[in-house]
């Protein structure tokens, strides 16, 4: 061989050595025979499967609708596929070397912690985390995270696959804002909510509705609803169902039987539900308390009736007042006049005794229809209690144990005090007979402040400071249905002849027109409690005291000017009058009386007037006829008043004289009133 | 050195293959096709497995599959690869 075939041949097997490699290095090459020639080594099929599997996993990232990452050990993004960069609308080289962290959105919901990498030994399992998008637009993902190791198991990143949920977690945010709203609601409403099935099954109640039973709402549900009414109620609740799926869609009131068995009186107001396709799969209902309701308007119902009944016995009381004034007034000058041996004596002596005990029952139609006239005065109710104690105990006779717990604080009062003491006896007359073998009674007495919301469930009771007195018995109790009349004039439990039925009613009319009120507190064979409340009143200036005793005789010899529009009265007036030695003008009314007092020279020492009576009152006559003669002084007379006249409070104990009155009476009031003028004048 | 087995004067080849690899059969399409071409009928593809005959591979010093020799005309050449680039093809078989 040449030289110049020898470097040929040498450039050649050069030339084809380099081939050899470029074959290999672009994949060409199957397999290499070792230098044996024994076991050739396969290249290519490895190469070929690596080659396709790596093409098909790079398909699979570049196309996966899931947005992928890896991350270094620190959690540096070091690669991501386009489906992360579409997500995030970051170019891939704005994201290689960030934290994923980087570009989270920033507020409480946008996810827990995330860590930067997961943890070598644990996957991140679909984490709802908030990025934010280039654009500032919030990007819901699902995120997984699994730790990436090499062939020796060491950790050298992680792998991050986030699910675009942005549509749906946002859908579901505001479908769960407006569950909350709405569950807001249901949860707030003061209405009890019940949801139930065809089945009558309950399957949802709010909060409200399960308290109103006394029940966990949970321990509700799945049970029927038939459970928690009465028959009664049960039949009422079928037939407003059945009602309601025909179209109706009238509340109705019926009741649930709370965890205590007793029943809640409510208003339903229901709907049927239907599904889409309009198919009826059970009922809602709007369930309200009515209780409360109830209560006051049963109370509405109770003071009206009082009122009713009050008018009409104010009304027959006033006119028996002016027979009995006559009746009495007559008979007791029938009694003086006669010879003590005339047999007539003794049957005057029984009509008189029978006229002062209807008057002292028109006095109490009066005190129940509160057209009493009262004189108020301040009263310490625990004095005035001190000072009955013994006469109660001798009232309630040795069965009974009177306990008095009278707060030393308690503060006064601004009422009649005689009327107050009337109250106390008939309640404690009321207890004593509650308790016929026996028992034990308690006057107790102390400062309250009654609360708007004790105002709201007490039909007229003003909220403020009050002075209480409650009157309990350990005694029979009442029935519902006796509870709802007691106040009633002429109800009575009491055998007849033993009660008049009047004096829980005077009780009742003379607490009314005090501005006070009276609740009642009972159980069958449990006893009763009365409790009063009577407004506190804080000036002291106008406590009673006790009336100066009439002095000296009761004859006169005075010029009395008479006022009275009805005759019978004044011509009995007039008789008395002049029997005690008076000199007497008489008027029909006040227009007479001012002619005679404008015509009449002599002095006229005193005006006795009625209060109510046609064309001029009482009180505007005096007021005419003092500015006429100042010297003349006033006494007025009267049946009742208006209850305007009482509030204006301008009659004065001193010179009101109430009928049906004695002539004993008359003659010492009239007595008084011009010895105490003369006094003045001295 | 390769030795050509016949004095003919038409075109001899040998390829050296292994198996079923891929590179292997798309060096066999490729030689045949271009031989078809421009030799056909006059040349000889010799098809020789490296996996069944390591011995003959070891003689014609073949260190990877595929390889083709031209035996015939002389002087021999060899092309490493599945014998897709034409280039190489032309010069080793002198066509254009």
């Amino acid at each position: 061989m040449s030289t110049a075939d020898t470097a040929r041949d040498v450039e050649q097997r050069l030339s084809e050595a380099l081939a050899t490699i470029d074959a290999l290095i672009s994949g060409q090459v199957d397999a290499v025979l070792d230098a044996e020639g024994k076991s050739p080594l396969l290249l290519t099929r490895a190469q070929e499967t690596l080659r396709q599997s790596e093409e098909r996993y790079r398909r699979i990232v570049e196309t996966t609708h899931e947005g992928i990452a890896t991350l270094d050990p620190k959690g540096r993004i070091t690669f991501v596929n386009r489906r992360l960069t579409e997500m995030f609308q970051y170019p891939e080289q704005k994201m290689h070397g960030k934290l994923l962290s980087y570009f989270m959105a920033a507020g409480p919901e946008a996810g827990t912690a995330v860590p930067a990498v997961a943890n070598e030994n644990q996957e991140i399992l679909e984490q709802r985390v908030r990025y934010l998008r280039k654009d500032g637009s919030e990007l819901w993902v699902l995120l997984r995270m699994s730790p990436i190791r090499d062939a020796d198991g060491r950790f050298i990143g992680a792998l991050a696959m986030l699910m675009d949920k942005t549509h749906s977690i946002v859908a579901e945010e505001a479908l769960r804002k407006s569950e909350e709203q709405y569950r807001q609601i249901v949860e707030t409403t003061s209405d009890g909510i019940i949801k139930i099935n065809t089945h009558r099954k309950i399957e949802f109640v709010n909060r409200r509705f399960a308290e109103m039973l006394g029940y966990e709402p949970a321990a509700m549900i799945q049970r029927s609803v038939f459970e928690f009414m009465s028959a009664a109620a049960k039949r009422t609740a079928e037939s407003s169902m059945k009602r309601r799926k025909a179209g109706e869609t009238k509340a109705v009131n019926t009741t649930f039987r709370h965890q205590n068995g007793r029943d809640i009186a409510v208003n339903l107001a229901g709907s049927v539900i239907l599904d889409e396709a309009g198919r009826y799969i059970g009922y809602l209902a709007a369930v309200r308390d009515i209780t409360e309701q109830n209560k006051l308007e049963e109370q509405l119902r109770q003071s009206q009736k009082m009122d009713a009944v009050g008018q009409l016995a104010g009304g027959m009381a006033h006119d028996f007042n002016n027979l009995l004034t006559v009746i009495n007034g007559y008979s007791e000058l029938a009694i003086t006049q006669l010879q003590p041996d005339n047999p007539l004596q003794n049957a005057m002596e029984q009509i008189k005794k029978a006229g002062t005990r209807a008057a002292a029952l028109t006095r109490q139609l009066l005190a129940f229809s509160r057209k009493q006239i009262l004189m108020p005065t301040v009263v310490d109710l625990n004095e005035l209690i001190s000072e009955l104690e013994k006469m109660l105990q001798r009232l309630i006779g040795e069965d009974v144990l009177l306990r008095t717990k009278l707060a030393p604080d308690t503060g006064s009062i601004k009422a009649d005090r005689g009327q107050i003491e009337q109250v106390v006896m008939n309640l404690v007359i009321n207890a004593r007979d509650a308790m016929p073998s026996g028992g034990e009674l308690t006057l107790e007495t102390h400062n309250v402040d009654l609360t708007e919301d004790f105002s709201r469930q007490h039909l007229g009771v003003s909220p403020g400071a009050y002075v209480m007195l409650a009157v309990s018995d350990t005694g029979v109790g009442m029935s519902a249905e006796t509870k709802a009349r007691i106040f009633e004039p002429f109800f009575t439990t009491k055998e007849a002849g033993k009660g008049t039925g009047l004096g829980l009613s005077t009780v009742y009319g003379i607490l009314q027109q005090s501005g006070g009120s009276i609740w009642v507190y009972t159980e069958l064979g449990r006893g009763t409690t009365f409790k009063v409340y009577l407004p506190h009143f804080a000036d002291d200036s106008l406590r009673s005291r006790p009336t100066n005793a009439p002095r000296g005789g009761k004859q006169g010899t005075e010029t009395i000017l008479l006022t009275e529009d009805d005759e019978m009265v004044r011509t009995l007036a007039t008789k008395v009058l002049t029997g005690y030695g008076y000199q007497v003008l008489t008027a029909a009314n006040g227009r007479e009386a001012i002619s005679i007092v404008e015509h009449h020279s002599h002095p006229i020492h005193l005006l006795i007037t009625d209060v109510v009576m046609p064309g001029m009152h009482g009180r505007d006559l005096a007021d005419r006829l003092t500015a006429l003669r100042p010297e003349l002084r006033v006494l007025f007379m009267s049946g009742y008043t208006d209850r305007a006249i009482v509030h204006e409070q301008f009659l004065d104990e001193k010179t009101f004289i109430q009928k049906p009155f004695s002539p004993q009476r008359l003659a010492s009031k009239i007595r008084e009133i011009l010895d105490e003028a003369c006094d003045l004048r001295q | 050195m390769a030795k050509p087995k016949k004095k003919e004067s038409k075109l001899l080849l040998r390829l050296y293959i292994a198996g079923n690899a891929p590179n292997s059969l798309a060096a066999i399409t490729n030689a045949t096709a271009v031989c078809e071409k421009h030799f056909a009928p006059a040349y000889h593809i010799e098809i020789v497995d490296m996996l069944t005959h390591p011995g003959r591979a070891l003689i014609d010093r073949i260190i990877v599959t595929p390889t083709l020799i031209r035996l015939f005309p002389l002087p021999a050449r060899r092309i490493v690869g599945n014998l897709s680039d034409t280039h190489q093809m032309r010069l080793l078989l002198g066509t254009k």
